[in-house]
C-alpha cells in the first residue's frame, strides 16, 4: 500500500503515476499524458514532485529509453504498491 | 518556461533538470502550468527529496583543498605584511600544494591543451625574465604572475561551476585590477618596505579570499574526483518495452 505520509498534496498524483506505470515503463512525456488523462490538468511541477517522492521511496526507478530520453518503471516494491487495492 | 526550472534547488536540478526541460519542450504548456511549476519549485525547496541522495565523501575533498588554499594564502599574506620571517614562505608552499590537490578533475582532460599552453607560456616567461634587461623582465614577471594566479583561479572557478561572466568579474576583481593598481606602487617604491607591503596586500589578499569563497561553494556543492567510488546501480537491469 502507498503510505501517504510525506506525500502531502502530491499523494493522488503519485498514486496515478503508479497506476500509469502498471502497464510497463513509460517515457516522461507519455507518463505525463497518461496522468493528465486520469486526473485532468496535472502540471509538470506536480508530476515531478510526485516522481521525486516515489523515486526517493524506491517505488519507481529511472531508465533510459532507446532515444536517450528518461523513462520510469515500477520497482518490485512499487509493483506491490500499485496492484489494484494496494493504494489507499 | 524552461527558465522557471532554474527556480528549483541545485541538487534537484542535478537530478531532474534535463528530463523536465525535455518534457517542457515536448509538451508546451499553459500559464497555469507555469504556476504549477513555480509551486513545484517551492515544494522542492521545502521538501527536498533529491537532497537526500547521499553524496560520496570524496566529493567534499576538492572544496576542502580549495578552501585550504584560500585560508593558507590569506594567512601567509597577513604574516608577510605584519612580521619578518620564513613562516609566510612555508604557508605559501602549503597553499601551492593545496592548489594541486584541489584542481584535478574531469575538466582538466577537457581543457588539457589550454592548460598545457598556459604552463608553456609560464615556463617561457620565466626563461625570458632571466635573459632580458631589468625593465623588460619586470613586465614579463608581472605577466607571468597574472597568468599563474589567474589561470589557477579560473580552473578552480570552473570546477565550482561559476559562469563565464562571473568568472571574468572574479578574475578582474581579484587578479587583474589589483595587479594593475599595485604594480606602479611596487615599482615606485622599490627599496621601501612599506610600499612593498601595500602592494602585496592589494594583490594577494583579495586573491586568497576568492579561493576561500570558491572553496566554501565547492564544499557545499561537492565535485567529482578521480578517486570517487564507482556509482551504485539502483537494482538489477530490467529490459522491458518502454512506451516512449
Amino acid at each position: 500500500m502507498l503510505d501517504r505520509r510525506g506525500f502531502g498534496r502530491f499523494a493522488e498524483p503519485a498514486r496515478l503515476v503508479l497506476v500509469a506505470l502498471r502497464g510497463g515503463p513509460r517515457g516522461v512525456a507519455p507518463l505525463f499524458d497518461e496522468v493528465r488523462s486520469l486526473d485532468g490538468p496535472v502540471g509538470p511541477g506536480t508530476l515531478y514532485a510526485a516522481i521525486a517522492r516515489l523515486e526517493h521511496r524506491g517505488l519507481i526507478a529511472p531508465l533510459t529509453n532507446g532515444d536517450g530520453r528518461r523513462a520510469y518503471r515500477l520497482t518490485d516494491r512499487g509493483m506491490t504498491t500499485a496492484v489494484p487495492g494496494g493504494v489507499r | 518556461m524552461t527558465r522557471l526550472v532554474r527556480l528549483y534547488p541545485r541538487r534537484w536540478r542535478d537530478r531532474y533538470e534535463a528530463e523536465l526541460i525535455d518534457l517542457l519542450e515536448q509538451r508546451p504548456l499553459s500559464l497555469g502550468a507555469s504556476i504549477d511549476l513555480i509551486r513545484g519549485a517551492l515544494d522542492a525547496h521545502v521538501h527536498p527529496q533529491a537532497e537526500t541522495v547521499p553524496m560520496p565523501w570524496t566529493h567534499r575533498l576538492p572544496g576542502i583543498a580549495v578552501l585550504a588554499t584560500g585560508l593558507l594564502w590569506c594567512a601567509a599574506v597577513l604574516i608577510a605584511i605584519s612580521m619578518e620571517g620564513s613562516a609566510a614562505d612555508q604557508l605559501i608552499g602549503l597553499a601551492a600544494m593545496a592548489v594541486l590537490l584541489g584542481l584535478p578533475g574531469d575538466y582538466m582532460m577537457a581543457y588539457g591543451r589550454r592548460i598545457a599552453a598556459a604552463f608553456g607560456a609560464i615556463a617561457l616567461g620565466v626563461v625570458v625574465m632571466f635573459a632580458t634587461p631589468w625593465e623588460f623582465a619586470v613586465v614579463v614577471f608581472v605577466a607571468v604572475v597574472a597568468l599563474t594566479l589567474g589561470g589557477t583561479l579560473t580552473m578552480a572557478a570552473i570546477r565550482a561551476e561559476i559562469g563565464t561572466t562571473r568568472r571574468w568579474i572574479l578574475l578582474v576583481g581579484t587578479v587583474i585590477a589589483p595587479i594593475v593598481l599595485a604594480t606602479p606602487i611596487a615599482i615606485g617604491g622599490v627599496g621601501d618596505e612599506a610600499f612593498g607591503r601595500v602592494a602585496a596586500f592589494l594583490i594577494a589578499l583579495p586573491y586568497g579570499c576568492a579561493w576561500a569563497l570558491l572553496g566554501i561553494r565547492l564544499l557545499v556543492r561537492g565535485s567529482p574526483t578521480i578517486i570517487d567510488p564507482p556509482p551504485s546501480t539502483s537494482g538489477p537491469a530490467v529490459r522491458q518495452e518502454i512506451h516512449a
